[in-house]
């Protein structure tokens, strides 16, 4: 047993030793060309700006900001993916079950024919060919005043929120709490007395009334941003870059393939007493749906829904090729060029994927334990 | 008993490997570029490809442009003909490949600025020539001048000083704009052709070479203006003196070369016949100028053989494309380009 | 008088009708919901299908050579696949030397063809000679140097060959490092089961483009100087770390997949552990982690397209530089190019997965389905 631990520890000292020697051969390499390493780039004036950022960014704010500002933009683009590509699933899992056999057949040939087209392509098909084919801006498909679509984006008008940010920020925290807590009630009432209470919708009106509330009592004015036309543009109104909704499309449309199949194998695991079940005692299609299909499936579909959630955020990385200024982009890109410092670049790179991928994981696996028979 | 996992058979392994890597780093560090490439036998020089102008492919599929010039400038300084590895790289890729030595010298159009210079480990060896940041545009947008792209949507390459020139010009004048920003110029430009933007940002000239190739190119405008002047050198890596000299007096070389009357067409009659003393320094019939820079002493005299003084060069790859001298002219002449004394 | 009655089979579907009626009726339209979705599919079918129908035959041009011949912009333009199809196909490798190439993967078919025959006996050691000697003759067949083959430097590799290359290099060398860490993520000692475990997670949570990053940019700073790394050699370092993580979960797998029984009985036998592993564990489980390990295969193939935003032009790299070629440049060239490559790549990906789910059949084979 000693010399099982002796080996071990000769195997952990080998390692170290190499990882001492690349490191020092690093630090050697760097001081010999002069590269200061230090991390006081990031308090550095930027110089540059970024095409999309959801908190105000200009040239004269720190490389730290541009840092969070891309952060911000890989969160929600893998946000919108993974919505995207959910919903989408969903409907081809679902449509591979149906007892229709053209509609059926339609979801099999598109698995087949996505899940075999790599997804760099897909995203340049629909980056290049489709959203370079829309019309330019005097040509823009219009849907009124509100919604515009040209090769520059898609253009929404947005409810001017300047000045209402934090009533509505703090408006949305309360009504989030407010939420739990109405749930946790009603579920007690319900277990109580079998009354049910309709929590879903509730939700949802205290979702947009409370915010909409604090906002008015915070006193401000709440318009209507509406994209007006420019010399060169519309100008205005929520945009959607053409960028991102290439990569979402892209994206969705791929990974749709997988959670299809993951959604199709998990209906398909529940045995069919359980159908039959709750049709005895009853229950409407969407009810035997909600209450005794779905739970049941979804036991199955979330670890692997897991690993796909994961390469989809894992994905957007794929954004540095076509211009979407996300971390790799403007960390690896823009930053890296601009200072030179790139082993605290990369570093900061890979420890960001390594602890998002970590929390999504976190999450997934606390789900799925909480969903778990307590007995399996 | 369980087995445990065989330690005999990874020890000496580890050992070896330990071993290894200790003999690899006890090999002293040097910074000496010169004695590194005389012994590979080949520059390796970083291009930026498909420039026209600077960095092309002709029909027989051999590499021309300004910039090739440049590498064939320090080929001929080191080893009197061309022998030259040409590494195709990205513009967001050039500094860290200098920095760990996967290429030699980058002649492609960096501009000395103040940070590069001191902060990432590198050096300039000389401006050899002088641009300016301009812009082109589509000519449907009727924008003449540099002011009237207020609100305009412009490409630009990421990670570059025109980024920040971009950033910094329109601060200044109180013009608002998008920037979308591409790995490189080429896909910005293609963008820009597909109207996702509605002006392109880069150096005048090598804007001008790239359109000239368009069946469309009546369709764009290149405005007059430009916002930046753009000193553009070689780049080597810091910390070697010897290789720095090197570059910096081979490009000093021909803008001498021309202020003296020396071209490649008379190169050889000069080397014979001149009696200018500077003529007979440069030329290695008198002084041991290339012994100084461990070159040897035909140095000059090859570089001239083979690529020819600045004019030669502008006149090979700049004038087809209709561009003019103007600043690159030497002072005699109006423009900046003055050489350092050969004495 | 008694007269049998003979039986007759009994009527095959309700209600009458031809078989084809009641095939249709009880599957497209049995329900009032169902009669919708059926239109509405055939709806959908009918759309996409006479838009690309119109795309890729009515409007689309096939005949001809370059960029004149396609005078609709936004056309199918098949001269443009027929002029650049060498170098999709070879990238920039000098036209007098594709014959290098062409033989190298000839020879490489020829010798993975037997691999999928199953009366094949001797697989193991096929395979074995496959990794270990072709990797070499490869290097030696296209990079050249050696016997009188001039050097072809690898900023020249491009195309599907690149595609091919890149995937068959890092699946050859990703395997026997993806066994080492199963079974050191399997062993008692505590120490390499963390290592290696660590090893696995952390690099199944970075992206292959950050990795290809850090790879072509740092490497060289990690190296003593004077020793250089070709970058395409950089880039499949990099793919094949990352390739072993996930390989190395799929062997995991298939070993747990093991009854402890067989370890045992191996210990009984008195096997040390590498003859155990040898001889017991491994021809077990690599069959079953086989659908696994093709699987990951498609997945990497489709992942080379990754290269090209470093600078390696694989097929996808080729396509996209050759659409912008200010000649060709137009919608029509970009999507015909892309519709190319999508085509190339779904049938190599389409086959091989077909390839994986055959070896999942025979995996599960004799094996009863369970049940819930």
């Amino acid at each position: 047993m000693r010399r099982t631990w002796i080996y071990q520890g000769l195997l952990v000292a080998a390692i170290v030793a190499v990882l001492a020697l690349i490191v020092s051969a690093t630090n050697a390499n760097l001081a010999r060309l002069g590269v200061e390493t230090s991390m006081d780039f990031l308090w550095r004036r930027a110089g540059f700006t970024i095409s999309q950022s959801l908190i105000p960014f200009d040239a004269n704010s720190t490389i730290a900001r541009a840092f969070v500002v891309a952060l911000l933009n890989t969160l929600v683009l893998a946000a919108a993916s993974i919505v995207g590509a959910s919903l989408l699933g969903l409907v081809v899992g679902t449509a591979r079950l149906s007892r229709n056999w053209l509609v059926s057949r339609l979801a099999t040939a598109y698995v087949e024919l996505f899940r075999n087209i790599p997804s760099l392509l897909q995203i340049f098909f629909w980056y290049l060919v489709v959203l370079r084919s829309l019309p330019g801006f005097r040509d823009s498909l219009s849907l009124g005043e509100a919604v515009r679509l040209n090769n520059r984006g898609l253009y929404l008008a947005a409810p001017d929120i300047v000045g209402a940010g934090g009533w509505i920020a703090g408006g949305l925290l309360v009504a989030i709490g407010t939420i739990i807590g109405l749930s946790r009630w009603a579920r007690q009432r319900r277990l109580a007395s079998g009354r049910a209470f309709p929590v879903t919708l509730t939700a949802v009106g205290l979702l947009i009334g409370v915010p909409w509330l604090a906002a008015l009592i915070g006193g401000a004015q709440l318009g209507w941003d509406i994209p007006q036309a420019g010399r060169f543009g519309f100008e205005g109104g929520l945009v959607v870059m053409p960028e991102f909704m290439a990569l979402v499309a892209g994206l969705s449309v791929y990974n749709a393939t997988y959670i299809g199949e993951i959604v199709r194998s998990g209906f398909a695991a529940i045995p069919r007493g359980q159908i039959e079940a709750a049709d005895a005692l009853g229950l409407s299609r969407w009810l035997s749906f909600r209450l005794v299909l779905f739970p049941q499936a979804l036991r199955v579909i979330i670890p692997p829904l897991t690993t796909v959630y994961l390469n989809l955020f894992k994905a957007t990385s794929l954004a540095a090729a076509i211009a979407y200024p996300e971390i790799v982009s403007v960390f690896v890109g823009t930053v890296n060029n601009l200072v030179g410092q790139p082993v605290i670049i990369m570093g900061i790179t890979l420890i960001i994927y390594v602890l998002v991928s970590l929390a999504i994981a976190l999450f997934m696996n606390w789900y799925n334990r909480r969903i778990a028979l307590s007995r399996a | 008993m369980r087995s445990g996992f065989t330690w005999q058979r990874l020890t000496p392994l580890a050992l070896l490997v330990v071993t290894i890597t200790i003999t690899m780093t006890s090999s002293a560090a040097r910074a000496d570029t010169l004695e590194d490439v005389r012994k590979r036998g080949f520059l390796r020089c970083g291009l930026i490809e498909g420039s026209p102008g600077y960095s092309t492919l002709n029909d027989k599929g051999e590499r021309i442009g300004f910039d090739i010039d440049h590498c064939k400038t320090i080929s001929a300084a080191v080893f009197g003909k061309v022998s030259i590895e040409y590494v195709p790289i990205t513009p967001n890729t050039v500094f860290t490949l200098l920095q760990s030595g996967g290429i030699d010298i980058f002649p492609g159009g960096a501009t000395w600025s103040f940070t590069r210079d001191t902060t990432m480990g590198l050096d300039f060896t000389g401006v050899y020539m002088w641009a300016g940041q301009g812009f082109v545009v589509h000519k449907s947008t009727a924008v003449t001048r540099v002011a009237e792209l207020d609100g305009a949507t412009i490409c630009v390459a990421q990670g570059t000083t025109l980024e920040q020139n971009l950033a910094d010009y329109f601060d200044a004048n109180n013009l608002r704009y998008t920037a979308i920003t591409f790995a490189d110029i080429d896909k910005g430009l293609q963008a820009y052709r597909a109207d996702r933007c509605d002006a392109f940002t880069n150096e005048r000239v090598s804007t001008a070479g790239r359109i000239s190739v368009w069946p469309d190119r009546d369709e764009h405008l290149i405005l007059d203006e430009v916002i930046s002047k753009e000193p553009m050198a070689a780049l080597v890596r810091q910390g070697d003196a010897r290789w720095r000299d090197i570059a910096l007096w081979s490009f000093n070389a021909r803008i001498a070369a021309e202020e003296l009357g020396i071209n490649q067409a008379n190169v050889a009659r000069m080397r014979a016949e001149s009696a200018n003393q500077e003529v007979r320094r440069l030329l290695g019939v008198q002084g041991n100028f290339g012994e100084k820079l461990g070159l040897s002493n035909d140095w000059a005299y090859d570089i001239i053989r083979i690529v020819g003084n600045s004019e030669d060069m502008w006149n090979r790859h700049f004038a087809p494309l209709g561009v003019s001298r103007g600043l690159n002219r030497t002072w005699r002449d109006g423009g900046l380009m003055s050489a350092l004394p050969f004495r | 008088m008694n007269t049998l009655i003979t039986s007759r089979p009994p009527p095959r579907h309700a209600g009458g009708g031809s078989r084809l009626m009641a095939w249709l009726r009880a599957n497209l339209f049995s329900t009032p919901a169902n009669i919708l979705l059926t239109v509405a599919a055939a709806g959908l079918i009918y759309a996409a299908g006479s838009a690309v129908f119109q795309w890729l035959v009515v409007d689309a041009q096939w005949r001809g050579t370059g960029p004149e011949a396609c005078p609709d912009k936004g056309a199918f333009c098949w001269p443009f696949i027929r002029a650049r199809f060498d170098q999709f196909m070879y990238g920039l490798y000098p036209a007098d030397q594709r014959w290098r190439l062409n033989l190298g993967v000839g020879l490489a078919l020829l010798l993975a063809v037997p691999m999928f025959l199953p009366r094949f006996r001797r697989k193991g050691w096929l395979a074995l000679g496959l990794v270990i000697a072709y990797p070499t003759i490869g290097v030696v067949l296209f990079r050249g140097g050696l016997l009188g083959l001039p050097a072809v430097e690898t900023s020249l590799w491009g195309g599907f060959f690149l595609t091919i290359v890149a995937a068959v290099f890092v699946l050859a060398t990703a395997l026997p490092l993806a066994l080492l860490l199963a079974l050191g993520r399997q062993a008692d000692a505590p120490l390499v089961r963390s290592v290696c475990a660590l090893w696995i997670e952390l690099w199944r949570s970075v992206p292959a483009l950050v990795l290809l990053f850090v790879a072509i940019v740092m490497f060289p700073l990690f190296t003593p100087p004077g020793i250089e790394i070709d970058k395409l050699l950089r880039a499949l370092i990099a793919l094949t770390i990352l390739m072993s993580s996930y390989l190395a979960e799929a062997i995991r797998g298939a070993l747990q997949s093991i009854p402890k029984g067989q370890y045992e009985a191996a210990d009984a036998l008195g096997m040390s552990y590498w003859q155990r592993t040898r001889l017991v564990i491994l021809p077990q489980a690599l069959p079953v982690a086989l659908p696994q390990i093709t699987s990951n295969f498609i997945g990497l193939f489709k992942e080379t397209t990754v290269l090209l935003i470093i600078g390696l032009f694989d097929l996808l790299g080729m396509v996209t530089t050759a659409a912008s070629d200010p000649q060709w440049l137009s919608v029509g060239t970009t999507a015909t190019g892309y519709v190319f490559a999508a085509v190339f790549f779904w049938i190599f990906c389409f086959s091989f997965s077909r390839y994986t789910a055959y070896l999942e059949r025979k995996a599960t084979q004799g094996q009863r389905q369970m049940e819930l």
